[in-house]
């Protein structure tokens, strides 16, 4: 199996690398993801608006800091794992002038605008919602510098992987404040509302991300037979299972939890909660298999 | 909610547009071939010992690993980008099996990593 022997070689140099690029992904999305939120739905309760803002701020704090930390450990490991190649300037170096630098300057800098979020609470609404939303722009724009959506037809490639980015963010942004939503008495108005609105906006999102994400594997892959021979490919089945999993969920959640959460069903809340929780590991499973999919293997050299 | 007809219209874009670009894109360098090749057998100290890219990299470790722990080294050509990347014996080698371990920095961002293996005899 081409996925096992493309792990077999990985040093625990490279798994702190993946760990700490997914931990990145998961924040970077959950930053942008809370500010496309708050903007989706600009009616939220103020106990849940200030919940999803502080969430995003402190994500996107916990994102700068592993985008730094990833820096040395490329470093590192480019000079073949290990500390003294982590603080070697000459590598160091090389990696920030490269394709990685412009991506780190780029996501850090969209990932302090995004801070601007927590601009409403001061009563400066426009603000900052330009500014954090102009930071969540920076972030798309930091994905789209390193790996193959920077080959030809580059535009095409980076539209793509950006679309399914922003519906990604918004479905990970999405998650904490629903989660604290279904806490309310079943049947609660603003809930029920932001449930039943959220369903709706949810299946363009999905539809999106699925369908940008599907193209994009097709043009990086070029044919089905990469998916079932190499590494990458066999890993990004796996991904799209877990995927699958977690649009069952989604599913469920929309056309048989919600609907009971609103007929102010007892047992209802809880489930839905169970439902979002269970949601919330897969998203940190998916942004796993990302990593591993963008650190250990490339659609070229399997 | 999206309806039936929607649904198959989205379906059927989506194929049209799978099947438009179905070649393969270009994707980043890779690995073109190595001196001497993976798994040859050479007699006595080989050259050079090297690898050759279809694009540049930055070669950032290169290491020749043989019975005698690592190989000392010649020359160190450095990290500049490069499509061809060779290194010199300092001295001769032990008969014996050898690795090569490399890794480096394509164009793209990605960080690449291999090993090649040859055997000298005497
Ligand atoms: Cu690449």
């Amino acid at each position: 199996m081409a996925w096992l022997s493309a792990l077999a070689g990985v040093d625990a140099w490279t798994v702190a690398m993946m760990l700490v690029m997914a931990g990145f992904y998961a924040g970077a999305l959950l930053a942008a993801g809370a500010v496309l939120f708050r903007l989706a739905f600009p009616d939220l309760p103020d106990p849940e608006r200030q919940a999803a803002s502080r969430l995003g701020a402190i994500a996107a704090w916990v994102a700068i800091a592993l985008a730094l930390i990833e820096w040395p450990l490329q470093a590192g490991y480019l000079g073949g794992g290990n500390g003294a190649a982590a603080v070697d300037p000459m590598l160091l170096g090389m990696v920030f002038e490269g394709a990685q630098g412009t991506q780190l300057i780029l996501a850090v800098s969209g990932l302090l605008l995004v801070q601007a979020i927590l601009l409403d609470a001061r009563r400066l609404p426009g603000l900052g919602h330009g500014l954090s939303l102009g930071g969540v722009l920076l972030v798309m724009l930091a994905f789209v510098q390193v790996g193959h959506t920077v080959d030809e037809p580059r535009w095409l490639l980076g539209s793509l992987l950006v679309v399914h980015l922003l519906a990604a963010a918004f479905w990970v942004g999405s998650l904490w404040p629903l989660y604290r939503l279904a806490r309310h008495p079943p049947g609660g108005a603003d809930a029920v509302r932001i449930l039943d609105r959220f369903g709706r906006v949810a299946v363009f999102g999905v539809g999106l991300l699925v369908l940008a994400g599907v193209v994009l594997a097709a043009l990086l892959l070029g044919g089905v037979t990469p998916l079932l021979t190499t590494g990458y490919g066999q890993f990004l089945i796996g991904k799209v299972l877990v995927v699958a999993l977690l649009l069952l969920l989604a599913a469920s959640n929309k056309w048989r939890l919600v609907p009971a959460f609103e007929r102010g069903e007892p047992r209802a809340p809880q489930r839905l909660r169970r439902s979002i929780a269970m949601e919330i590991g897969l998203v940190g499973l998916v942004l796993l298999v990302t990593a591993i999919l963008t650190t250990v293997s490339s659609p070229a050299n399997g | 909610m999206m309806t039936i007809r929607t649904r198959n219209t989205l379906r059927s874009a989506l194929a049209a547009l799978l099947l438009a670009f179905a070649a393969p894109l270009m994707a980043h360098e890779g690995e073109m071939g190595q001196v001497p090749e993976d798994g040859s057998t050479v007699q006595g100290t080989p050259e050079e010992i090297g690898i050759h890219f279809d694009g540049a990299m930055r070669i950032t470790q290169f290491d020749v690993i043989g019975p005698q722990g690592r190989v000392s080294l010649e020359n160190e050509p450095g990290s500049d980008p490069t499509e061809e990347y060779h290194v010199k014996p300092a001295g001769s080698m032990e008969p014996g099996n050898y690795e090569v371990r490399w890794r480096g920095l394509a164009r793209d961002g990605h960080m690449m990593s291999g090993t090649f293996r040859f055997t000298v005899e005497d």
